[in-house]
This record gives C-alpha cells, sequence and structure tokens, in this order.
C-alpha cells in the first residue's frame, strides 16, 4: 500500500512538471520508466506511473499556457493566440472551469477504460485476438497514420523504414533481413525517440514567455454541456492512432463557437477532450495490446524488455489502477486549483534554462539506456548519432517521426500478422 | 555548437561510467528465445531463482554479443532458435565452446485443439500452428505424406504462448504447443497427441504419422555460462530453489543439474538432425 501511494505521488510529481514545462515531453513518465525497467517493478507499480504522470501531464498543461502563454504540452498549442484576448477575470475563471472540465472528462475515461477492460476482454471474447480482427485493427491504425501525416508518401516510407527494422524473433522471414539486420542489430527504442525526437527538439529556439498576473482562483458554475460534449468527443478522438490528444483538442476547439466573440468555451472544450484522450488510448493498448500514440508505444517497449504481456495481466491489476488514477484525478484537481501563482513562477523562472535541465536528464537516461542495451560504446554511438541524423532530416522535412516509431514498435506482431494472413490464404 | 561540445563531453563521461559500472556482481539471464516460447518461460523462471538481471536479445545472434559484453551472464540456450540460426546463416548461435554447462532441460511438445474441436489431426484438413523455425514445408509435407483424406497446413507463430491464443481465438485447429503450457490450459483444450513415447495417456505422433523424421521432437534447453563461479552458483541455486523445482514440475520441462558433454554433443546432434530435417 506504501508502494503504491509512493509511485502515485512520484508520477504526480512527473506529470505536473511534465505538464507546466514545455520541454518536458507528455511522454516524461515511460521515458524515466526506462530507468528502472531492469528492476522487476510489480507491473501495477509501472501501469501506475505511466497513467498518472501521463494524465497529469495533460491536467496542468493548460495551466502553463493560460497563465504564461507557453503551451505545457504540444496539444494545447492550438489555442495560443486565443490568450491574448482573454482578460484577467476571463483567465481566472478559465483556470478553474478547466480543471473541472479536466477532472470530468479524466475521471469518466478511466471508468470507461475499467469497463471496457472488464467486460470486453479477450479472457470473455478470445476472437479478440483471432488474426483478422487484430488485422484490420493494425490495417486501420496505419491507414489513419498514413491519412494524418503530411506528405502521405513520407509518412509510407518512415511506416517502411519502421517495418524492416522491427522484427524481432522471426524465424518466418527470409535470410536477406537477417543479413539487413547487421546495420541496426542493437538499437532500443529509447535511442529511436532520443535521436529522431528529443535531440533535434533541443535546437529549437524556445518561445517567449508572456507578462505574468497575480492570480486568485475564482470558481463559477462551468458549462456542463460544453464538458460532457468534449469529454465524447475526446473519448473517440482518442483511439485515432497517432497525435491522440491533438486530434481531440483540435476537433473540439473546433466544434465549439465563440461566445459574445470570446474564445473561452473553445479553450476549454479544447482542454477537457485532451484529457479524456490520454486515457482512452489506454484501451487499444490494454485489450488488443495495441499501443497507438508515443506514449502507449514507450509502454508497450517497456512491457516488452520485461517479458510481460499486457492483454494477460491487465484484467488482474485494472481495478485497483482505476482506483488509483480517481484518487490521483482528485488530488491533480485540488492541486489545479491552487497554488496558480507559484506555478506560473515556476515556469517563468526555469523556461530558458529548461534545454540544459532536459539535457541532463536525457543524459541521465542515456546511461540508463547504454547500460541496459548492453552493447559496445561504439555500437552505442553509431546507431544513436545515426537515428539522430535521421532525426534531424525528418525535422527539416517538417515531417512527424511517429509513422517511424509506430511502425518499429507495431512491425514484430505486424509482421507476424502478414505471415500469417499468407499462410491462411494459401491454405484456402 | 557549445551544446554539441558538452553534450559530446557528457557521453564520453557516461561511456566511461558505462565500463566501470561493468564488474557488478549480478547475475544477467539472457534470453535467445522469444518470450512466447517454452524456453522462453524457462528462462524466466531461471532468472527469478537467481534474482538476476534479464537480457532479451531480437535474435540469437544478439544474445551473444550480450553475451560477450556482460561480465557475469548466463545464455539460456534453445536447441530449435540453434537449429533456426543454422537455417537463416546466423552466427554465434551454436553452444559456443569452452563454456560451462549449469545444467540442461527438455520438454515435449502436446499437439492440441479446442475441447469442442471436432476435427481429426489425422484425417481432416486442418491448419495447425506451430513455432515459425519448424513451421517450414518439409516438415509439412512429412505430416501430408501420413494423412489419407486431407492435409495439414502448418501455421507459423513465434512460439507455443502465441500459438495457444490463436487455438482459442479460432484462427487454427490444432495447435503445436509446449507440454507445461498444455497442460496449463486443459480446461480450455484437450491435447489428443504428443511427442513424447513415454506418454501414455496421449498418442504419440510417431505411431500414426510414421513418416515425420523427428517424430519425438523435444525442446532443448542449455543454461551455459563464461565464469566457473557463476555456472557453480547457478547450479546450486536451481537445484535448491523449492520454487524453480515446483516450477519445471508443472511446467513438463525435465532438467539435468548435472550435464556431461555427451549431452551437450547429444543436443548439437539434435540440432543437426533439424538442419538436415527441415531446413530450406
Amino acid at each position: 500500500m506504501i508502494s503504491i501511494a509512493l509511485v502515485t505521488l512520484l508520477g504526480m510529481l512527473v506529470g505536473v512538471a511534465a505538464g507546466l514545462l514545455p520541454a518536458l515531453p507528455v511522454f516524461t513518465g515511460p521515458m524515466i520508466l526506462y530507468l528502472f525497467v531492469n528492476n522487476n517493478y510489480p507491473i501495477l507499480h509501472l501501469l501506475i506511473f505511466w497513467m498518472v504522470s501521463y494524465s497529469g501531464t495533460q491536467f496542468f498543461g493548460s495551466i502553463a499556457t493560460i497563465t504564461t502563454k507557453i503551451p505545457g504540452e504540444e496539444s494545447s498549442a492550438i489555442y495560443l493566440p486565443d490568450i491574448d484576448r482573454l482578460g484577467i477575470e476571463e483567465k481566472k475563471h478559465l483556470l478553474f472551469d478547466t480543471a473541472v472540465g479536466s477532472f470530468v472528462a479524466g475521471t469518466f475515461s478511466i471508468l470507461l477504460v475499467w469497463t471496457i477492460v472488464m467486460f470486453v476482454n479477450p479472457n470473455i471474447f478470445p476472437a479478440l485476438l483471432g488474426y483478422q480482427i487484430q488485422l484490420i485493427a493494425y490495417l486501420f491504425a496505419i491507414f489513419l497514420l498514413i491519412l494524418s501525416g503530411k506528405p502521405r508518401w513520407a509518412s509510407i516510407l518512415l511506416i517502411i523504414a519502421g517495418l524492416m527494422i522491427g522484427p524481432k524473433q522471426n524465424y518466418a522471414l527470409p535470410v536477406w533481413w537477417y543479413d539487413l539486420t547487421f546495420f541496426f542489430s542493437g538499437y532500443t527504442l529509447y535511442m529511436i525517440v532520443l535521436g529522431t525526437i528529443l535531440i533535434p527538439s533541443l535546437f529549437v529556439p524556445a518561445r517567449q514567455i508572456s507578462t505574468i498576473s497575480e492570480y486568485t482562483i475564482k470558481s463559477k458554475i462551468p458549462n456542463i454541456w460544453i464538458i460532457i460534449k468534449s469529454t465524447v468527443i475526446g473519448i473517440f478522438a482518442g483511439i485515432v492512432p497517432g497525435a491522440s490528444a491533438s486530434i481531440a483538442t483540435t476537433l473540439a476547439y473546433n466544434t465549439q463557437k465563440e461566445s459574445n466573440n470570446s474564445p473561452y468555451n473553445k479553450i476549454l472544450a479544447a482542454e477537457t477532450a485532451n484529457n479524456a484522450a490520454v486515457v482512452i488510448v489506454a484501451i487499444p493498448f490494454f485489450i488488443l495490446g495495441l499501443p497507438i500514440n508515443q506514449n502507449t508505444l514507450l509502454m508497450s517497449n517497456i512491457m516488452d524488455i520485461q517479458s510481460l504481456n499486457i492483454i494477460e495481466e491487465i484484467t488482474k491489476v485494472i481495478t485497483p489502477l482505476t482506483l488509483v488514477m480517481l484518487i490521483a484525478f482528485v488530488l491533480y484537481f485540488w492541486l489545479s486549483t491552487h497554488l496558480i501563482n507559484w506555478y506560473a513562477n515556476t515556469v517563468n523562472i526555469l523556461h530558458n534554462k529548461m534545454k540544459w535541465i532536459v539535457a541532463i536528464i536525457l543524459l541521465v537516461l542515456i546511461t540508463a539506456d547504454l547500460q541496459y542495451s548492453e552493447i559496445t560504446l561504439y555500437r552505442y554511438c553509431y546507431l544513436l548519432i545515426g537515428f539522430t541524423i535521421f532525426g534531424f532530416v525528418i525535422r527539416f522535412f517538417k515531417w512527424s517521426a511517429i509513422p517511424f516509431l509506430f511502425a518499429v514498435v507495431l512491425s514484430d506482431k505486424f509482421v507476424w500478422l502478414g505471415v500469417q494472413t499468407i499462410n491462411f490464404i494459401v491454405s484456402k | 555548437m557549445k551544446k554539441i561540445i558538452v553534450i559530446c563531453l557528457a557521453l564520453i563521461g557516461l561511456g566511461l561510467l558505462h565500463d566501470s559500472n561493468k564488474s557488478n556482481t549480478k547475475i544477467t539471464v539472457i534470453n535467445m528465445s522469444s518470450p512466447a516460447s517454452p524456453a522462453g518461460v524457462f528462462a524466466q523462471a531461471v532468472k527469478k531463482t537467481v534474482d538476476g538481471d534479464w537480457y532479451q536479445s531480437s535474435h540469437c545472434s544478439q544474445g551473444h554479443d550480450a553475451f560477450t559484453n556482460i561480465k557475469n551472464s548466463v545464455v539460456v540456450y534453445n536447441s530449435s532458435v540453434a537449429f533456426a540460426a543454422l537455417n537463416k546463416q546466423l552466427k554465434n548461435c551454436q553452444i559456443p565452446k569452452n563454456v560451462l554447462i549449469s545444467a540442461v532441460a527438455k520438454t515435449p511438445m502436446h499437439i492440441c485443439k479446442l475441447l469442442n474441436g471436432t476435427t481429426d489431426l489425422e484425417r481432416d484438413k486442418v491448419k495447425l500452428g506451430m513455432a515459425s523455425m519448424y513451421a517450414v514445408k518439409k516438415h509439412q509435407d512429412q505430416f501430408n505424406n501420413q494423412s489419407r483424406n486431407g492435409s495439414v497446413q502448418l501455421i507459423p507463430y513465434s512460439g507455443s504462448k502465441t500459438v495457444l491464443k490463436a487455438l482459442l481465438a479460432g484462427d487454427i485447429e490444432w495447435g503445436w504447443m509446449g507440454s507445461g503450457l498444455a497442460n496449463k490450459n486443459s480446461n480450455k483444450i484437450q491435447c489428443e497427441w504428443t511427442t513424447d513415447k513415454t506418454d501414455k495417456t496421449k498418442q504419440f505422433l510417431g505411431d500414426k504419422f510414421s513418416r515425420l523424421t523427428i517424430p519425438d521432437f523435444a525442446i532443448n534447453v542449455v543454461i551455459y555460462t563464461a565464469d566457473k563461479k557463476t555456472a557453480e552458483k547457478v547450479t546450486a541455486l536451481l537445484k535448491e530453489n523449492k520454487e524453480f523445482n515446483k516450477y519445471t514440475k508443472t511446467s513438463g520441462f525435465t532438467i539435468n543439474t548435472e550435464p556431461t558433454q555427451q549431452d551437450v554433443d547429444n543436443i548439437n546432434q539434435i540440432v543437426q538432425k533439424m538442419y538436415n530435417t527441415w531446413s530450406n
């Protein structure tokens, strides 16, 4: 019990920090878990830390955005230009209302996750793990990734590249594939995230922080209809592969109209929807083993490293996980409606130093990855430099690295499905 | 530029730290098989017994690289993977010379269908799921030469666990899986066939499919290490640990903690026989 409380508190700490500080990505939680991947922590602890930190990032992202005009996480960027149109009184109300919206969306979503895991799991419906359903789910996910990518041909190329390097322990593949593995053997997913996303992001100029006012939270009865509608939008957007939270934010923001020439309701809708989406992404991961965004991709890889099967384990831990999440949401609500000035000042102080703080954190994580990967330092540097060059190329052309990451993690399962499907077709 | 220099210096520092940390005394268990295979589950049990770290290799050559890099490491070798490596021309996947063998173990396979399954392996047209390394055409032909009115189509999977999932999902009619996993799921599946000659509760595959060259197939596991003290420690723990002994009883593995060179030679011969029989 004490260990669960401790893990929850640590997850909350990481979630609040990653939510307030834009340089810390939304997947900071699972990145930190890589440090402990060899320590055989129970799956419940891993999932609690992951989900609590992840939802906290989304919960607190709006505070940094509204108070300092620095988006705490990427999905808040859509309403950045609207911040200047809000008066100080409106901002005070908005801070409270977005906290209510995030709380309602998060609570409802985690209860939905619990219901689906308990009543629509492969133990009850083994056909969920049948190759046809799995193949449709994977193809649908890849189709949506290609559709949302710009340009689409680049997404297709990145997916093919990911599919080439991902398979593991697959002796149904031809000999030439094993020859190809010589070039990338020994890579880790963390190394890929580092090279393709995090290191290139250190070289992006920081945004200018806006003038910070004194805030005292003012509560009023928020527009419940907007919160309910945005929660539903977030739930549907949450199962879309790729940038689920950003899609939820954009959809909810665009479907809400301005009232009295104020973007207030649009921001409330956006901040509610993304909190639902980040919890809902767990559903395909828990019941089909299908990770659909960066966060679930990393978590899936952590499970693979520990040889844990999320589909087999999840029904045993979903109830305590849900209870912890409900408690975490209550605590997040309290924290996000108090200490606002402290958060704003912290963001202000740390913002310009964040790149260095992040660089130090990354180096610590590289050490852990280097320890775990058990390849030579020379090989590690060769692979990391290779992926970093690849990351800069992707950034130069303004492509997204997500299709590549997605394909790397899913390729093992996807290639197996492909091999089996060919055999099933031949057998007919 | 300043950032790049600082990051490079820090990386060099980390490299030095990386090398200095290599002298830890904790045992690392390297699994060269799929986590879904009986040998993968066996490796997990070994890891638990020695309270060690875990290293899951992408393929067996990479497992060998890890073995040379990690000081106190033990490899859980799998004869089926060694055969697949010969077939795919992968290097360093056989039992190395000059290593110390802590134990050898083996488990037979059961061939199972759902409790309400109505197909007959001998007579009907069926899909039989098995691990990818031996779900090959030559093996399939040996099954089909003996089937009278139907044909057996072999479908490749990563290991016994994924075969079981496919069987439960209804993708395949029959599944070839480790005896431990099969016994554990006896409330869902029935195993009419076995590769274990001595098991009188099931039909021995070789009795009816007499043209199968390896009807007595088993997964052979070898636990080896480069360090004498580590070898002795692992052997002692495997002998004494009650949990591990309980595991071997339920998993269908028979374990030998005092292996001779002859035992190792026999396993190498089995691998060669698989290669001669099933290779592309």
